[in-house]
């Protein structure tokens, strides 16, 4: 059989010819393909798909979740938080002590007999006929006129005592007192002790009349608006016992009176409605504690040093590399105050130093590139020729830096100090030791070899002590709250610098100025 | 600065918790996270509430995210697939059975993907059921296996096969009424 009676035979026989394939199984297969295809397509065009939308509102959205809130302001939010608990606890508490005093329309007839607790801190006392002080003494020692008992008796004769007190802040406040006496004869038979506050708090207005008709003496109320009278409490004596504090054996004797000897007199009924007679200001306490809050805006100086002189080079692009930023600290410490003005302090102080790390690094590569533009030929036809071919190509690249750097320190300061009153205001002094428990740095410095590095171990992290001093300048608000403002200094006694993993031995100085609160406890 | 390098310093940022960084990751990144989250819940509000929790994820486990394993993007696009699976599984899934009145003998004009807009096809792959729309995205776009998409949505695989056909069907069917009307008209 030649070539083409075998092409023809195949021909034949194929030509016609039908594979037993199954048309569905194909058709599915077809189908599958196309599919395939198809979740190809839709893969390709949805996978890297990015749909518009405002990152910016995103980002607002998750920042409050995503951003800590520094340390810092989480400790001064706790530490005022701490105050805020402890003054709303004294407050409920002195308000309930005044409402269960004001819940009693308490009532007094003192006999002459009874116990007078005197508890005076300034009193003036004044000769009605003159006018002139007798006494006028704004430093009275507190222990000369605390608790004075006084027998008073009476006799029947001529007088009237006059003894107001309005309230127990009018100690402090007004240090004006007088006792006035208008005479007949030689003894005095008008005695007017009175002192005066505009704290609205309640007050007292005690008269004693005494008339050789009437053994009986009245102590009005300017303050209890009800003139009903009722009968006697102890309670109620103690606590006006407690306002007889205008009477001192000084004073009495310095105008002639003599109690011991003095007529009987009964008080007749003694009342007010709303009153506060507790005095804060207990002078006899010979120590008075304080909680104390502060904050302040500080300026450091770095002092930096290296530890041998070869990389002075290194020294100044630390220097060059960091600038200062406005840092601050708050604390909060307990205040030991002794009477005579000197003062122990320690708690706890929070410390944020900041600065910017600002660098440049400049990168130059130069490599050689296939296919560049060499050379533009133009000939006097005006026809352009272009030629390419290798070229070195040098590529300038910059990273900016520009980093915040934060310091962190926790520490135990422990300061002695001495507060003295001035007109108007109190001016502190104190000095002591800041023995700094943590420190914890983030940010960027510039390395040893001379790149930026992640300088978080740089700092030691703890171990640090300082020497603290500074001024106060103390102004009572209330009897309860001072405020201050104060000056202060720390300085670093060692190296705060890991100097292991740098070269440079840093020290520095610390001086702020800010404003506290003194809280009386 | 290369773009590498940009993400490099981006990178290395967000493990330190810096705000800048953060920032550019989030310009960078929210466009594709918010597209996966809308593929799969398919709503705005709740996708954008996926994105948010997203993101608060990613910054919060970045110090796990290890270059050498794969790309930031890749593993950004984990984390906001199973915070939308999440979502999804808050609500109970919708997979209502596929209606047999699709005809099998039509077909979807081989051209017809890549000629329907991206938004377009957002759109069709949205209006899925969720059940469905799950696993169609979890093996067509993300390329998960059966056993895989199984163990996340903590269903059987035989399920996840049956979903992702019947998701392919009911596709299918979408691209061909898609392509009949009269958007589909304007497109070409």
């Amino acid at each position: 059989m030649g070539q083409d009676q075998l092409d023809k035979f195949f021909k034949q026989q194929l030509e016609s010819h039908r594979s037993s394939i199954d048309p569905d199984l194909l058709w599915s297969q077809i189908q599958d393909k196309t599919q395939a295809s198809l979740e190809d397509e839709i893969q390709n065009k949805l996978f890297n798909h990015e749909v518009n939308i405002n990152s910016s509102s995103v980002w607002k959205s998750i920042k409050g979740e995503v951003q800590p809130k520094p340390l810092f302001g989480k400790l001064s939010l706790g530490a005022l938080f701490v105050l805020g608990l402890i003054a709303t606890f004294l407050i409920i508490r002195e308000d309930k002590t005044e409402a269960d005093i004001n819940g009693h329309n308490w009532e007094l007839n003192l006999k002459s007999s009874e116990a007078a607790e005197i508890t005076s801190n300034d009193i003036a006392v004044h000769s009605a006929a003159s006018n002139d002080p007798i006494i006028a003494n704004d430093n009275i020692d507190e222990e000369a006129i605390i608790s004075n008992v006084k027998d008073i008796t009476t006799e029947k004769q001529n007088r009237n005592v006059t003894l107001s007190k309005l309230d127990n802040k009018s100690v402090n406040q007004e240090k004006s007192n007088s006792v006035t006496n208008s005479k007949t004869d030689d003894r005095p038979n008008n005695i007017d002790v009175s002192k005066t506050s505009e704290v609205n708090k309640g007050s007292l207005d005690f008269t004693v009349n005494k008339s050789s008709q009437n053994s009986s003496s009245s102590f009005p109320s300017n303050i209890g608006d009800s003139k009903e009278n009722t009968s006697i409490t102890k309670e109620a004596s103690s606590k006006a016992i407690s306002m007889l504090s205008a009477i001192d054996n000084r004073y009495t004797n310095s105008i002639g009176l003599d109690l011991t000897t003095a007529p009987q007199i009964e008080f007749p009924i003694l009342r007010s409605k709303r009153i506060s007679i507790e005095c804060y200001d207990h002078t006899g306490r010979k120590f008075h504690s304080f909680l104390v809050g502060f904050t302040s805006l500080d300026y450091y100086n770095k002092s930096m040093q290296l530890e041998t002189q070869m990389e002075t080079d290194y020294l100044s692009e630390r220097k060059r590399t960091q600038n200062y930023q406005l840092s601050n600290r708050s604390g909060l410490q307990f205040k030991l105050l002794h009477k005579k003005g000197f003062y122990v302090k320690a708690g706890a102080e929070l410390g944020l130093m900041r600065e910017k790390f600002r660098h440049e690094t400049r990168d130059t590569t130069t490599e050689i590139l296939p296919n560049q533009l060499l050379n533009i030929d133009i000939n006097s036809n005006g026809d352009t020729t272009y030629t390419y071919g290798n070229a070195p190509v040098t590529t300038i690249s910059t990273l900016r830096w520009n980093v915040n750097n934060k310091l962190i320190t926790i520490g135990i300061p422990v300061s002695v100090g001495y507060q003295k009153q001035l007109s108007g205001f109190q001016l502190a002094f104190e000095a002591g030791v800041l023995y700094n428990i943590n420190h914890s740095f983030s940010g960027w410095l510039m390395g040893p070899t001379n790149d930026p590095v992640d300088a978080r171990n740089y700092f030691i992290k703890n171990n640090d002590l300082n020497l603290t001093g500074g001024v106060n300048l103390i102004y009572e608000l209330s009897p309860r709250f001072n405020g201050f403002l104060l000056a202060s200094f720390k300085r670093n006694l060692n190296s705060i610098n890991q100097v292991s993993e740098n070269f440079v031995d840093q020290k520095n100085t610390t001086f702020g100025v800010g404003i506290g609160i003194e809280m009386k406890i | 600065m290369t773009d590498q390098l940009k993400l490099d310093h981006i990178i290395e940022g967000c493990r330190n918790g810096k705000a800048n960084s953060q920032k550019a990751l989030v310009n960078q990144f929210s466009g594709l996270l918010y597209s996966i989250c809308l593929r799969y819940l398919g709503d705005e509000a709740k996708a954008k509430d996926c994105l948010q929790d997203s993101f608060i994820r990613i910054f919060k486990y970045f110090k796990n995210f290890d270059g050498s394993k794969g790309s930031l993007q890749s593993w950004m696009r984990k984390i906001t697939v199973n915070v939308a699976l999440k979502t999804l599984n808050k609500n109970k899934l919708d997979t209502t059975p596929l209606s047999l009145d699709y005809n099998d003998k039509m077909s979807v004009a081989p051209d017809a993907v890549s000629k329907m807009s991206v938004d377009d096809l957002m759109k069709v792959v949205q209006s899925l059921p969720d059940g469905y729309r799950q696993v169609f995205n979890l093996s067509v776009i993300e390329g998960y296996n059966h056993r895989e998409i199984a163990e996340m949505l903590g269903i059987q695989e035989v399920t996840s096969r049956s979903n992702l056909s019947r998701a392919k069907q009911l596709l299918r069917k979408k691209l061909i009424s898609f392509q009949n009307s009269e958007s589909w008209v304007k497109i070409n």
